[in-house]
């Protein structure tokens, strides 16, 4: 047993590598680079077998995680995919899942949980609006319309959602915040895709005009979706920094090997210490980036008492400290680090990307100066 | 030789089970041990702190339950590792002496394993009997990260040595019984090739120890001055000229006991996980210097909870990590380095909210510029030295190369203290 892990989780961790590193290496991730869909199918398929999209998902629907602990189990899989800067829905297809696991009807976890759990379902989670990646009110707004509801509103930063099959959206109403699930093809929805300084995901603005949320697409009751949304907000960052911190791994393993490799002056570059310290500072800040995700994951999974803080911790500490390691690691690395050729900035753009997604660090760290004021209140 | 040191033993009945072992060790502990109370110090170096530890080992001793894992022919219990531990269960709500912490932690495992019969016979169970409280001579004042290029020679005389140097930084000097000294027996061999580990009585004369006053006003650690101090040879640990591989045993085992929470007994908080409080004081603070609503400051707050939480997680993690054998033992370095990076920050962080409160306050308001004045990473090993035990030892990046390896020391530039 390995860092808390159990040897079931270890071996879970090393198949994940195997089926990613055999099925999408770098080299198949820049061929996604252009491409619109930018989802590999064939590593997609061998997901499903592997169960990456089953852990939230009770074993009655076909759903189930190697080790019973979901989040766990699925940040063990966004740390692989970090590793590989590996495309595709993944990681926000578990967050929907873990909302509607938790949140769902019995009829609507029926109808789509199963297909989420065996890959014929991708879903995304819109929550965020074009100026604020962490909305304190969703930016879409749900009106009562008859038996449903109308969805008016801009989220933007939506993963994948080009390619997904369901949008969780959080939205809110006079009452409160709301959540419906929606099929990308509903009438009155459209998706915008975005460029992207991650080469390797697709993010997309995606826009509600009138649009007829029926009662059957209500998840949890309306108005009071506010915990719901916050527990997906929690697992989210789990998944983010997880995924944050295998790619800043990897770029730290490449550098770590070509200052071993490189010889300037007489020696190995990785030997002077100007160098070597600066690596030992990343490899430290790096461990502190993996204590602090598990315990963010564990704390989450388990609802403990730090189950809001932690994740909010993981994220500020994470989101900084790795951006500012693959900074480093290009340093290092001088002119080959430059270029597009070389692989370091697909992995540094990942991490860039993951430090502004879901709210800042320096965002989250005032979030909880809030929630020790709410505590003292 | 072997035969002359009679070793006295614990009363305990033999073949006992760990569940034997652990009902035993609860009554006696809750009859004969104070609890520990909250907030005070892990280790206290004065007559009062040092008077209680030695009490407590002595009551140890008496009930039989010093030394668990320890072989019975140098006064220990010698039990499983299993009952360790459940001595360390069941200790974790008692005061335990920790000012023997690196007779036990350090010197024991270290005469264990190169130590002469003789001193182990010798030398062991006054350590459980609560009699000797061990110390460590290595850092000199002319050099602390370069150890194997110490100063202090040890040159040969009728039935020993005779020792002249100084030492440095060790805490609670004065209250040693006994010390670990690395002295240079051989100046014509590259460094490390020429040194040698001895067990040196802190009483002997020609020793003296004085306090060293930190920036900060604390006097917790000493110096000493070793002038013609006579030790006999049957005090060597290990062989002559063999007294690094002696030392590195001493600094992995000093590792391995940092990543074990160092503490005698279990400790709660340090190896459970409690969870991420916000400890209120800064935002206390904040507020009454009439910040707490600047943006600014609330990030610097929730920056100051996530050093410590992380601090803390990476704690939990790497001790967890280096008990199971997931990680090396240099990865501890990752803590002491860790350490000296969160702790100027965190320094940083309270000067900038408490500002100019933190130059002057009212008689008996709280101290927050000390916080940045104290916060380095220098004690037990610098920052720069962890690092490069993180980049060499566990990243494997190669030394930087340096003719003090190869060349006989007396050729080499000495370690100098600047005037």
């Amino acid at each position: 047993m390995a860092f808390g892990l159990s040897d079931d989780q270890e071996l879970f961790r090393t198949t994940c590598r195997r089926a990613l590193t055999e099925r999408a290496p770098v080299e198949r991730v820049r061929e996604l680079i252009g491409d619109p869909v930018g989802v590999d199918r064939a590593t997609w398929a061998a997901g499903a077998d592997l169960g990456w999209y089953a852990m939230f998902v009770p074993e009655e629907l076909g759903g189930g995680s190697v080790s019973g602990e979901a989040l766990v189990d699925a940040a063990i899989v966004a740390e692989e995919f970090g590793r590989m800067v590996h495309p595709g829905p993944a990681l926000t297809t578990n967050v929907v899942a873990a909302g509607l696991a938790r949140a769902a009807s019995a009829e609507l976890a029926e109808r789509v949980l199963p297909g989420i759990a065996a890959g014929e379902l991708i879903a995304t989670w819109a929550f965020a609006g074009p100026d604020d990646a962490l909305p304190t009110t969703p930016p879409v707004t749900a009106t009562r319309d008859g038996a449903g509801y109308r969805l008016d509103g801009v989220a933007s930063y939506v993963p994948d959602a080009a390619v997904a099959d369901l949008l969780l959206v959080s939205t809110g109403t006079d009452a409160g915040p709301a959540q419906f699930l929606l099929p990308r093809d509903t009438p009155g929805l459209e998706v915008e895709p975005l460029e992207t300084l991650d080469l390797a995901r697709r993010l997309a603005t995606v826009r509600f005009t009138g649009v007829q949320a029926g009662p059957g697409t209500v998840v949890g009751t309306p108005g009071d979706a506010a915990a719901d949304v916050e527990h997906q907000l929690r697992v989210a960052l789990v998944l983010q920094c997880a995924e944050t911190t295998g790619a800043t791994a990897r770029g730290l393993e490449m550098t770590v090997q070509y200052a071993k490799d490189r010889v300037a002056f007489g020696r190995p570059i990785g030997s002077y210490q100007a160098l070597k310290h600066r690596m030992a500072d990343h490899r430290m800040w790096l461990e502190g980036s993996a204590a602090i995700t598990a315990h963010a994951a564990r704390s989450v999974q388990e609802r403990r008492p730090d189950a809001a803080i932690a994740p909010r911790v993981a994220k500020a500490h994470v989101g900084r400290r790795s951006t500012a390691t693959l900074h480093d690691c290009i340093q290092l690395h001088g002119g080959i680090g430059m270029t597009w050729e070389y692989d370091l900035h697909l992995y540094f753009r990942r991490v860039i990307s993951n430090e502004v997604l879901l709210g800042s660090p320096e965002l989250h760290q005032r979030a909880l100066v809030d929630i020790a004021e709410g505590a003292a209140a | 030789m072997t035969d002359v040191v009679e070793v006295p033993q614990q009363e305990a009945p033999a073949g006992e089970s760990v569940a034997e072992f652990r009902a035993r060790a609860r009554a006696w502990l809750a009859a004969h041990v104070p609890r520990k109370t909250p907030g005070e110090p892990f280790l206290q170096w004065d007559d009062e702190g040092v008077a209680r530890s030695r009490a407590i080992q002595r009551a140890l001793w008496d009930g039989g339950i010093a030394g668990v894992p320890l072989p019975r022919e140098y006064g220990g219990l010698g039990l499983t590792a299993a009952h360790q531990e459940a001595f360390r269960e069941e200790a974790a709500e008692y005061r335990m002496p920790e000012e023997f912490g690196n007779a036990f932690n350090v010197v024991v495992p270290t005469l264990l394993a190169h130590g002469s019969e003789t001193l182990k016979r010798r030398h062991i169970w006054p350590i459980l009997r609560g009699d000797a409280i061990w110390r460590q001579f290595l850092s000199e004042p002319s050099g602390g990260s370069d150890l194997a290029g110490l100063l202090t020679r040890a040159d040969r005389t009728e039935g020993g040595f005779v020792l002249n140097g100084a030492k440095i930084w060790t805490t609670g000097g004065n209250y040693g019984d006994w010390a670990i000294c690395l002295a240079r027996t051989d100046p014509d061999v590259p460094k490390h090739a020429g040194l040698t580990m001895f067990v040196v009585d802190m009483r002997t004369p020609g020793i003296e120890i004085a306090p060293v006053r930190l920036l900060d006003g604390s006097a917790d650690f000493c110096q000493e001055h070793i002038d013609d101090v006579f030790v006999p040879a049957e005090n060597v640990v290990g062989e002559v000229d063999d007294g690094w591989r002696v030392a590195t045993t001493l600094m992995v085992n000093e590792r391995s006991a940092i990543g074990r929470g160092w503490s005698l007994g279990g400790q709660r908080g340090q190896q459970e996980d409690t969870g991420i409080g916000l400890e209120p004081t800064l935002l206390d603070l904040a507020r009454e210097v009439g910040r707490d609503t600047d943006p600014g400051v609330r990030a610097l707050i929730g920056e100051r909870w996530v050093l410590d939480a992380v601090m803390a997680a990476t704690t939990r993690r790497v001790g967890a990590a280096l008990r199971a054998g997931d990680l090396p033992g240099p990865a501890a370095a990752i803590l002491k380095a860790m350490a000296g990076s969160v702790g100027p920050r965190r320094g940083e962080i309270d000067l900038a909210v408490a500002g100019a409160r933190a130059a002057a306050w009212q008689p008996g308001a709280e101290n927050w510029g000390v916080h940045r004045l104290s916060s380095h990473g220098i004690g037990g090993g610098t920052t720069e030295m962890q690092r490069n035990a993180i980049a060499e030892r566990l990243l494997g990046l190669p030394r930087e190369p340096g003719d003090d390896r190869v060349l006989p020391f007396r050729e080499l530039r000495h370690n100098t203290r600047p005037a």
